[in-house]
């Protein structure tokens, strides 16, 4: 959109508008209301409902103001008797085959259509005629659909389409028939549920909050999503101390993600108040023992003195604190702080797949938002998946790419989906993503890594052209194939390809949704990572206090070193791997039950809400520590409160100086942490030691021509997504009931021995 | 079954009685092929269009755009390829000219085509057929491989620089495909939808090119007009709709057929009462429609002692529009309230389900109609169909709509005593709603 | 003032009152002999609510809280449940129905807006007023208690018919 204003006469005054605005938004804006069903903002025009019609000057017929681009001198009038009586006809056209069910709706309270019919609607209903029928089903172990209420907006299979590109749902049928249907009659896409969230009406519904609860009896609480590192705002649901439903609809959330969400964070909740929650702290006295439940103050004495004890004998650094990336910024700072302040220990670290501490070391150039993806001009992926590992970054890709026309440059050894959306795909050896880095960061390495990557040497000229030929914004990305020296190249990419009319911006691909805070919160920072330090159990590491568990690739291969620790304290949600060999478990409370913060991979640092009481004896992670440090003779002062943690996080950590909770209240206007931008580095050490690596790789891996099957990481059963029963028959591979009547999950039996996948990046 | 020019000298319809007319040699033996030679040799494409202006061709799809007017719009200088795609989705409940203009002379659509191409610069052509015509589309791909070998298709056509390819499509059977926008999504390979306008299709239609959608009768028109030159072709019609104007009739008349008519030819009386025979069994003449389903219904007094002129201009002053030329008689017998639920019910079935008027607005009607029918009439229920007409007309997505209402909205205020009728015998009769 | 005149005027007081107690004894009496007798109830009385059911037995209510959200002194708790099978099997007219349906008698002010905002004539007042406890908690009645089918009605009570006069009682004073 351009600067240039033009002037609208819209009921008789004058407006000033930028030039190509579209009138239904600059009706809107300009506070005259215009009713629409159809028409929703960045997806593909339909002009299909006619509720938005206005009268234009010279134009012979009324017209659909979503369809209009504003030209100057338009003379607009949006309401007068003739439009009213369009717009009242329309409506009760779209009444005529709904059923009056709005008792029985799930939607209804929050229904598009019943707003729509308070001011529209007419008094008496003239449509005496029987209505047409067709029977309700259910689309996916997810999706419920009443194909009866349908107004056949088409939001969905625009959704389905342009923001998901899986083109999964489409209308069939003609005419008064059509309903909305999919492939086969059983829906085969991610699950994002995205269609149901975007429905005006009551024809898409979750299949799992089906007729729980009605809208105006939750309490809605804005909240981050606890599972991928893109951090989309939500709005959680709770009635009575249970979390009933998740979503993202724009009248309750107004996040950076819009009302995009994946399967994960719209559904993957029941966890929370699940039954096998942990319900008081659990003490196993001797080793081999049960472990019996305890009171909190027996627990925190009996950890304290055991943690003493160990310092005594073997001092502190054979004492080893985790954090992880899955917990708040004030539970990892809490940590850090134990750590540092109370053991004095120099070996802590969290559980991440992959740690950002070199990139964060080096970094050239800011990190882009989300926003910024959906608008840049080029788009560099190096390695990652993001379509299942972080969804709502996948979606910006492809909207940037089908609405705004990027550049999209994949570098995989895997074709994955995206690819389809790729201008340029650089199909390498596995393994070979450092490769690619090593020839990004020097022209001159290009023919030898072309030649290990197994590519020609023009493609990554044709790349470097793509790049340097670009107006607007250039967005690296980069997913956790990438080592210590490639991450820092990177980071310092941007100093190579910036230009006066191209700004260039990183985005990492971490996989979890707080790894970038407990980077920031100083985790990363110890002397030993988590690997190094479960294998060093029994000897320079005699106890480990927890918080969470370790991810199964820590573990695998290592399955006895928990079990040669003198003490191990772990907090958790349930029974893992971990807590098996744990001395103490302490139950801490899920991202529904506490505040805090969570910082995305945009790093926007943004809120955690307390939506329902912890449940049972749980209790949030700072606080644990907390009672903990106290136990041990330091009062951390924060007094029971997580802004006050937070506000020592902004006091001692540059990039968060100055927030505080009232700064990040309004989740539509997020803030981004202010992270140190680096004066240029020297890269050539690292350029070396990356040719190294780079020589050390073998050259004759096979590239695999295999797209990789929608939900093959989404659907992973974790430990949390475990408490879903549908995700277990997605895991299954999304089989299709003989009779789907109403919710499968009765008809289908689900194979109790259904092996438990060891997820690298479950949840 | 009369097929035949009256008050003119066939043009559209000079070959049809011809023995083997479909075959390339009966074709080139009377005339054919010598336009696109014409064309080839001495003018250039802007000639050929110049030459489509004068002649006051109109589109003779339904809607009657002038066709020269048409063509210029598609941009010159765009870098994308162009298509002409010849609508032969005949489906106008009454119309059934273009199947015998295809069955019988399918090398005049050949050659309209190919100067059409010519014209607008396309190298790849389409005939949409609709899914009925089966075996219109086999005597098409004949006589398209009759010209392929006879070097009037492919590559260097007649040994000039030029050349282009036509292909055949059938759609599915649906009347919204005759749509232009609808027939490119069709062509496409997507849902029969019609697409918002603007992009006009000559600026942005099949796979987002410039593209000329006309009828078959309209690109079969073009080689008469290209032999004779644009002026004399309009002279043989009007000053604003040019040469002939083939019409299907059909209905209460002792003569149905196809016919050839001037434009302007005088009297619509005359053609019914004379040229068409006379009414069936001399039964008196109730009602005509004169262009196919989707315009006003005319009663007998608005033809007979009127001098209804049969152009574009003429039965618009009459109280109706030509259409797409399906000529519909019907004598006193006639209910006009059921032919009207018929139309209704044939409109309910083809409307595509894109937007909410003409979707719900025709399941409605329907339902209206079926209700009266079986005894249930209210007598405001004439007042409702109005106004849900009134609803519909003009709101909807693309023309469809308005067709579903005019024919109601007419039929409804010409002939109120069919309706009257029906929903006052219910009241008599003591059955409610 | 003598004795004796306190005496007259105390004597012709007893008198003039005992008159009027008297002079009621042969006249109609109003008072109802409860619990012996019943209570004659105005159609239209607010009582203990009843859910009702349909013809074949099947409940009304769909748990569509919309009686929960209407009522002023939040003393309706509903649990709904999806009901899955097919409507000959169901508990209730449609596919979902209320699982628990608690009202608080602690909190109900007997205002009846719950009924007017039944979309289903769900829920209706009905006649029993004997609705005191000796527990507190006993207040709370669940949906057995309030279901049309399985709610124990009062022998204490009768109603009205829509002619009858139980209003002059009221009138003649």
């Amino acid at each position: 959109m351009s600067t240039e204003v033009i002037k609208v006469n819209i009921n008789s005054k004058e407006f000033e508008v930028p030039k190509g605005a579209r009138l239904i938004d600059v009706c809107r804006d300009k506070g005259f209301d215009i009713p629409s069903f159809c028409y929703y903002s960045d997806l593909a025009l339909q002009a299909s409902c006619r509720m938005c019609l206005v009268r234009i000057e010279k134009m012979p017929k009324l017209q659909t103001s979503c369809t209009i681009i504003c030209t100057d001198g338009m003379i607009v009038t949006t309401q007068s008797e003739e439009i009213e009586k369009a717009q009242r006809s329309m409506l009760e056209f779209l009444l005529a085959n709904h059923p009056l069910d709005c008792p029985v709706c799930d939607r209804g309270g929050e229904c598009e259509l019943q707003e729509m019919t308070f001011d529209w609607g007419g008094l008496e209903e003239r449509f005496i005629e029987k209505k047409n029928y067709a029977p309700e089903k259910y689309l996916s172990p997810m999706v419920a659909n009443d194909p009866q209420r349908c107004i056949l907006c088409k939001r969905c299979t625009r959704v389905c389409d342009e923001w998901m590109g899986e083109d999964a749902i489409e209308a069939g049928g003609r005419g008064a028939n059509t309903v909305i249907g999919t492939y086969g009659g059983w829906l085969d896409c991610s699950q994002c549920g995205n269609c149901i969230e975007v429905c005006p009406t009551g024809t898409l519904l979750d299949g799992t909050y089906r007729h729980q609860a009605r809208p105006w009896e939750l309490a809605q609480t804005i909240s981050t999503c606890s599972y991928c590192s893109d951090g989309c705002e939500m709005s959680l649901g709770s009635r009575a101390g249970e979390l009933m439903r998740i979503v993202a609809r724009d009248r309750y959330v107004n996040g950076h993600n819009g009302e995009f969400l994946c399967i994960k964070g719209r559904f993957g909740h029941p966890f929370v108040n699940h039954e096998d929650r942990l319900r008081t702290p659990l003490i196993r006295y001797k080793k081999g023992g049960k472990l019996i439940p305890a009171t909190w103050d027996e627990a925190i004495r009996y950890t304290a003195e055991k943690l003493k004890a160990a310092a005594a004998a073997y001092g502190p650094d054979a004492l080893g604190v985790v954090g992880s990336p899955r917990i708040t910024n004030e539970a990892n700072y809490a940590l850090h702080k134990f750590a540092t302040e109370v053991v004095g220990t120099k070996n802590y670290a969290a559980t991440d797949a992959f740690s950002l501490k070199p990139f964060f070391d080096n970094l050239g150039a800011p990190l882009a938002t989300h926003r910024d993806i959906r608008y840049a001009k080029t788009i560099l992926l190096i390695g990652g998946e993001p379509e299942e590992l972080q969804p709502l970054t996948a979606k910006q890709i492809r909207q940037a790419v089908s609405n705004g026309a990027a550049k999209l440059i994949v570098i995989n050894s895997v074709p994955i989906r995206l690819v389809e959306h790729a201008a340029q795909f650089i199909h390498i050896r596995p393994g070979m993503e450092n490769a690619a880095v090593w020839a990004l960061g020097h022209s001159s390495n290009e023919t030898t890594a072309a030649q290990k990557m197994g590519i020609e040497a023009n493609e990554l000229s044709a790349l470097r052209q793509t790049i340097t030929e670009t107006e607007g914004d250039v967005v690296i990305m980069f997913g956790g194939e990438l080592n210590a020296a490639a991450q820092m190249i990177v980071a310092q990419l941007a100093n190579s390809f910036r230009a006066d009319t191209r700004r260039v911006l990183l985005h990492p691909l971490p996989l979890y949704n707080n790894s970038v805070g407990a980077h920031d919160m100083g985790m990363m920072n110890g002397a030993m990572s988590v690997a190094e330090m479960l294998d060093a159990t029994g000897s320079s590491i005699r106890a480990l206090y927890v918080a969470g568990s370790f991810l199964p690739e820590h573990l695998r291969g290592r399955e006895e070193a928990l079990a040669k620790l003198d003490f191990l304290a772990v907090h958790e949600l349930f029974e893992t791997d971990t807590t098996a060999f744990a001395d103490v478990v302490l139950p801490a409370a899920s991202f529904a039950e506490i505040d805090g913060t969570f910082t995305n991979n945009d790093g926007l640092v943004q809120r955690v809400r307390q939506s329902i009481p912890p449940v049972h004896q749980a209790k949030p992670d700072w606080m644990i520590t907390a009672a903990l440090a106290a136990e041990l003779g330091k009062d951390f002062g924060f007094q029971m409160s997580a802004s006050a943690v937070f506000r020592e996080i902004a006091e001692r950590i540059p990039a968060y100086s100055g927030l505080r909770y009232p700064v990040l209240k309004d989740e539509s206007n997020p803030v981004q942490a202010r992270y140190n931008i680096v004066e240029p580095r020297d890269l050539s050490s690292a350029l070396n030691e990356l040719k190294q690596t780079v020589a050390a790789l073998p050259d004759d891996g096979e590239k695999s021509n295999v797209t990789p099957r929608v939900g093959h990481e989404l659907f992973k059963i974790g430990t949390l997504t475990d408490k879903v029963s549908q995700f277990h028959l997605l895991a299954a591979g999304n089989p299709r009931p003989d009779t789907v009547r109403v919710s499968p999950l009765y008809q289908i039996t689900v194979d109790a021995k259904l092996e438990r996948d060891a997820a690298v990046s479950g949840d | 079954m009369f097929i035949g020019a009256i008050g003119c000298e066939p043009l559209q319809l000079a070959r049809v009685h011809l023995e083997n007319s479909r075959s390339l040699d009966v074709y080139r033996k009377n005339g054919g092929y010598q336009a696109i030679k014409k064309v080839l040799d001495s003018m250039s494409p802007d000639d050929v269009i110049n030459e489509l202006k004068k002649s006051a061709l109109r589109g003779r799809g339904g809607a009657g755009f002038p066709t020269g007017m048409k063509w210029s719009f598609v941009p010159k200088d765009s870098p994308k390829p162009k298509y002409v795609v010849c609508n032969a989705d005949e489906s106008e409940p009454g119309t059934f000219k273009d199947r015998y203009l295809m069955e019988r002379d399918p090398h005049m659509l050949i050659e309209g085509m190919l100067i059409a191409a010519y014209a607008l610069g396309a190298k790849t052509n389409y005939i949409y057929t609709r899914g009925e015509y089966r075996y219109l589309i086999d005597i098409m791909d004949v006589a398209l491989e009759e010209a392929r070998a006879a070097g009037l298709l492919g590559n260097k056509i007649l040994g000039t620089e030029f050349g282009c390819e036509i292909y055949t499509h059938t759609g599915a059977g649906a009347y919204i495909c005759g749509e232009e926008t609808a027939l490119l999504s069709s062509l496409e390979g997507m849902r029969g939808h019609p697409r918002m306008k603007p992009p006009f299709p000559a600026v942005s239609g099949l796979y987002a090119a410039p593209t000329v959608v006309n009828n078959v009768e309209t690109l079969t028109a073009v080689p008469d007009i290209i032999k004779m030159g644009g002026e004399a072709y309009q002279k043989l019609g009007t000053e604003k709709s040019g040469g002939t104007k083939v019409w299907s009739v059909s209905g209460h008349v002792n003569r149905p057929g196809v016919y050839e008519l001037p434009m302007g030819y005088d009297d619509m009386e005359k053609f019914i009462m004379e040229d068409c025979g006379g009414m069936l069994g001399g039964k008196q003449l109730k009602a005509v429609i004169p262009g196919g389903s989707s315009v006003y219904i005319m009663r007998a007094d608005q033809i007979i002692g009127k001098d209804v002129r049969m152009d574009y201009e003429g039965i618009v002053a009459a109280g109706s529009s030509v259409g797409s030329g399906g000529f519909i008689v019907m004598d006193e017998t006639v209910d006009v309230f059921e032919s009207t639920k018929n139309l209704t019910e044939f409109y309910k079935h083809e409307s595509c389900g894109w937007c909410t008027p003409c979707r719900e607005g025709t399941d409605w009607l329907v339902k209206v109609f079926k209700r009266i029918a079986a005894g249930h009439g209210r007598p405001e229920d004439a007042q409702l169909m109005l106004d849900l007409c009134d609803n519909i007309e003009g709101k909807s997505f693309c023309p469809l709509g308005d067709a579903a209402a005019w024919p109601i909205q007419s039929a409804i205020k010409r002939f109120p005593e069919d309706f009257r009728k029906h929903l006052v015998t219910s009241i008599d009769s003591g059955v409610s709603t | 003032m003598s004795i004796i005149t306190d005496v007259i005027q105390s004597t012709k007081a007893i008198i003039q009152g005992m008159g009027v107690t008297l002079s009621y004894i042969p006249k109609r009496k109003w008072t109802v002999q409860y619990p012996e007798e019943p209570v004659t109830m105005q159609p239209r009385y607010r009582g203990q609510h009843l859910l009702h059911v349909d013809e074949l037995g099947k409940e009304k209510c769909v748990a569509c809280f919309l009686c929960a959200a209407a009522c002023p002194s939040e003393c309706i708790y509903i649990i709904a449940k999806d009901d899955p099978r097919l409507p000959a099997d169901r508990i209730g007219v449609d596919e979902r129905y209320a699982e628990v349906y608690n009202i608080d008698y602690g909190r109900c002010i007997f205002c009846g807006y719950c009924v007017e905002a039944c979309p289903k004539d769900a829920i209706t007042h009905g006649y029993n007023f004997e609705l005191s406890v000796y527990n507190r908690a006993d207040l709370l009645k669940t949906k057995t208690d309030l279901l049309i089918t399985t709610q124990v009605q009062s022998k204490n009570y009768r109603v009205a018919f829509s002619d009858e006069d139980v209003d002059s009682e009221y009138k003649e004073i």
